[in-house]
């Protein structure tokens, strides 16, 4: 870490981010609207959703990574107290992999598949200064153990089809660790894992937390993963934050009709049985209600919600939610 | 490895001994060569005393016992039309084959994959479309169509290339161009696609994430990866290509290996056929066999398999 760096409060700090999508016959999508949320220094905060409500989106768009069709439209997104969406393309270039890591969802094609392990971490050793190639083999078996490989000096030889879906997201984590950053982004790390396999990575994650201090923005769509290593929590439906607050409060307090619903879901034990979900479906981010988003879907909703937003409601200094209701002790 | 090589060449050989079985009997059924070859007046003795010097009097096993036994000499036979070994009548011809089918080939694959890369490059862009739209043109008309084409601005109209023959540079212009095109715009279409694959992949999405720059993603991942479906239709466009020496070799009169099996089957020259079928059929067979080992370089999905 660079001893310039400030030590703000918070990693990141984004305030009213809105994320545009040019769709088909001049429609507009806003996978991300008005979006203001903070990442604690050393904390791990999970961002939880169902399918399509903007998580991913918004992680690229931190990264200034989003697909050519969409674009960030506003808001400041703010890492270690600087505009990352005012960047030059190739100051972006030195954040990524140094300052801020990543690891994606499916780990079996998250790496080349022509190159060996140890050919991968090797790259992203080189992209952010000089070390003699000595210096970064013994780096990159230190960063194979870090993440709980065994036997790292065996690996560095084998290629990716070769490891397991969850050795390979630890490389994947290696990699994203390689500079030591400040804050680690995992987009739903655990989804196409084995179960036995997700709470071994997760915890992994929190393990990184402990020993490098580095932040995590954990994304996922599930309760369960969230309680087990998220120190706070935001909940995002149809490209709003509509609940933040520490993974505590919330639990204890769910202070928007859909925080109650996800839990909800996802608290009823796995295996045998239908899962049980939401009723209903997310609304089209193209055509989205007048008032509340989730109103359609929830069972509080009364004609003010369909009509006007609802206003953003302190539960506590630190826990709020947006929602007509939040605060008034649901029934 | 070593293991898989040698049953793939076991393999090939049996595979060329049947492809020359099924030449050798389809040759002798389609008519018979001695009336072909002796004038029209020829008495019954003469006849007779041509097969018998050829061998043609035998049973067809016989004969297929005796050409095998031939080979293992490298003796295949006379000519019967240029009274001279088939081999070495074969072996004169084919050095213009090789350098014209060589030359497009190289060319097809250089030129193609760059205008592939530029294209996925600039997808969307004016170069793209342009491109794109060339590919789908140049596929669409047949080689033989394109030949006459050429023959009839270049050499007839604007008088710039010789009509045919094989004699200096400028004779090998049209011949190598009206073999490359259609290879070219396959390998052109494929590069392009399997860049926008890769390009879109989520390791490369990863890559982006490590902080590796578009260039060192385009030339050191994307290609490298893009190359495995280039690799694939180049080996069948080059077996295409040897195919297409046939024809473009007789429109411009060209004196290699293509032109020859045309003489040779219309003469039904059994000995030159036989000859040069069991070559392109080593050849194709030792192609796929090179596609493969290609593969294995690669891609280590494959080498370990
Ligand atoms: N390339 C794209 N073009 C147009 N719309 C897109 C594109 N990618 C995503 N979207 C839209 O953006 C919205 C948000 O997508 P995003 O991937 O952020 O969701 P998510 O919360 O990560 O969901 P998931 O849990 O499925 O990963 C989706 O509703 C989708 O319709
Ligand atoms: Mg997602």
């Amino acid at each position: 870490m660079s001893s310039q760096e400030k030590l703000e409060p918070f990693v990141l700090d984004v305030a009213g981010l809105t994320v545009e999508i040019a769709g088909r016959e001049g429609r507009v999508v806003r996978p991300a609207r008005d979006l203001t949320f903070r990442v604690g220094r050393g904390r791990v905060v999970g961002v939880i959703g169902e399918s399509g409500c903007g998580k991913s989106m918004t992680a690229l768009s931190v990264m200034r990574l989003l697909p050519a069709s969409a674009k960030v439209t506003g808001g400041t997104v703010l890492f270690n107290g600087e505009d990352l969406l005012t960047k030059s393309p190739r100051a972006m270039r030195a954040i990524r992999g140094k300052s801020i890591g990543m690891v994606l969802q499916d780990p079996s094609v998250s790496l080349d598949p022509l190159f060996t392990i140890g050919d991968q971490i090797d790259e992203a050793l080189c992209m952010h200064g000089r070390m003699p190639a000595a210096r970064r083999r013994a780096r990159a078996i230190e960063l194979l153990e870090a993440v709980g490989i065994p036997a790292p000096q065996d690996r560095l030889t084998q290629y990716p089809h070769e490891l397991s879906g969850g050795m390979l997201q630890r490389v994947v984590a290696a990699i994203a660790i390689a500079w030591n950053p400040a804050l680690l982004i995992a987009d739903e790390p655990t989804t196409a894992l084995d179960p036995t396999i997700q709470v071994q990575v997760l915890d992994l994650l929190g393990h990184l937390r402990d020993t490098l201090g580095v932040s995590i923005m954990i994304i996922t769509h599930d309760f369960g993963v969230a309680a087990h290593i998220c120190d706070d929590i935001m909940v995002m439906y149809a490209g709003e934050v509509v609940e933040t607050g520490p993974v505590r409060q919330i639990f204890d307090n769910p202070g928007h009709p859909y925080t109650r619903a996800l839990m909800e879901s996802s608290t009823v034990p796995k295996g045998k049985g239908r899962l049980p979900t939401i009723e209903g479906q997310p609304p089209d981010l193209g055509d989205l209600p007048p008032g509340c988003a989730f109103a359609p879907r929830c069972p509080l909703a009364n004609e003010q919600c369909h009509h006007a937003a609802p206003p953003r409601i302190q539960l506590s200094d630190i826990h709020q939610a947006t929602c007509w209701y939040a605060g008034e002790g649901m029934t | 490895m070593t293991n898989y090589i040698l049953k793939r060449l076991g393999l090939a050989v049996i595979t060329v001994l049947g492809v020359l079985l099924l030449i050798f009997v389809a040759t002798r059924m389609s008519g018979d060569v001695a009336l072909l070859m002796l004038p029209q007046d020829a008495s019954d003795e003469q006849i007779a005393a041509y097969r018998a010097r050829h061998g043609l009097d035998r049973a067809i096993p016989v004969q297929f016992l005796n050409f095998m036994r031939g080979m293992l000499t490298l003796d295949f036979g006379e000519s019967l039309r240029y009274q001279r070994p088939a081999l070495e009548v074969i072996l004169q011809r084919l050095p213009a084959t090789v350098e014209l089918a060589l030359m497009a080939f190289v060319l097809a694959l250089v030129v193609g994959v760059s205008l592939g890369l530029v294209a996925a490059y600039y997808r969307g862009g004016w170069a793209d479309r342009s491109i794109r739209t060339s590919a789908v043109l140049l596929q669409s008309m047949p080689n033989f169509w394109i030949a006459i084409m050429a023959i009839l601005l270049f050499a007839v109209m604007l008088r710039w290339l010789p009509t045919s023959g094989r004699d200096g540079a400028a004779s090998y212009i049209m011949p190598a161009m009206t073999l490359m095109l259609f290879p070219l715009a396959a390998i052109m279409r494929m590069t392009r696609s399997a860049i926008l694959e890769t390009i879109e992949s989520e390791y490369v999405k990863f890559l982006r994430i490590k902080g590796v720059s578009e260039g060192r993603i385009l030339w050191r991942h994307a290609l490298r990866n893009a190359l495995i479906p280039v690799i694939a239709l180049s080996g069948l466009q080059l077996g295409n290509l040897m195919g297409g020496t046939v024809i473009t070799e007789t429109i411009f009169n060209w004196p290699g290996l293509g032109s020859l099996m045309i003489e040779s089957f219309i003469s039904r020259d059994y000995p030159v056929i036989q000859v040069g079928v069991l070559l392109i059929a080593t050849f194709l067979i030792l192609l796929n066999l090179a596609v493969d080992l290609l593969f294995c370089v690669v891609d280590p999905r494959i080498r370990y398999a």
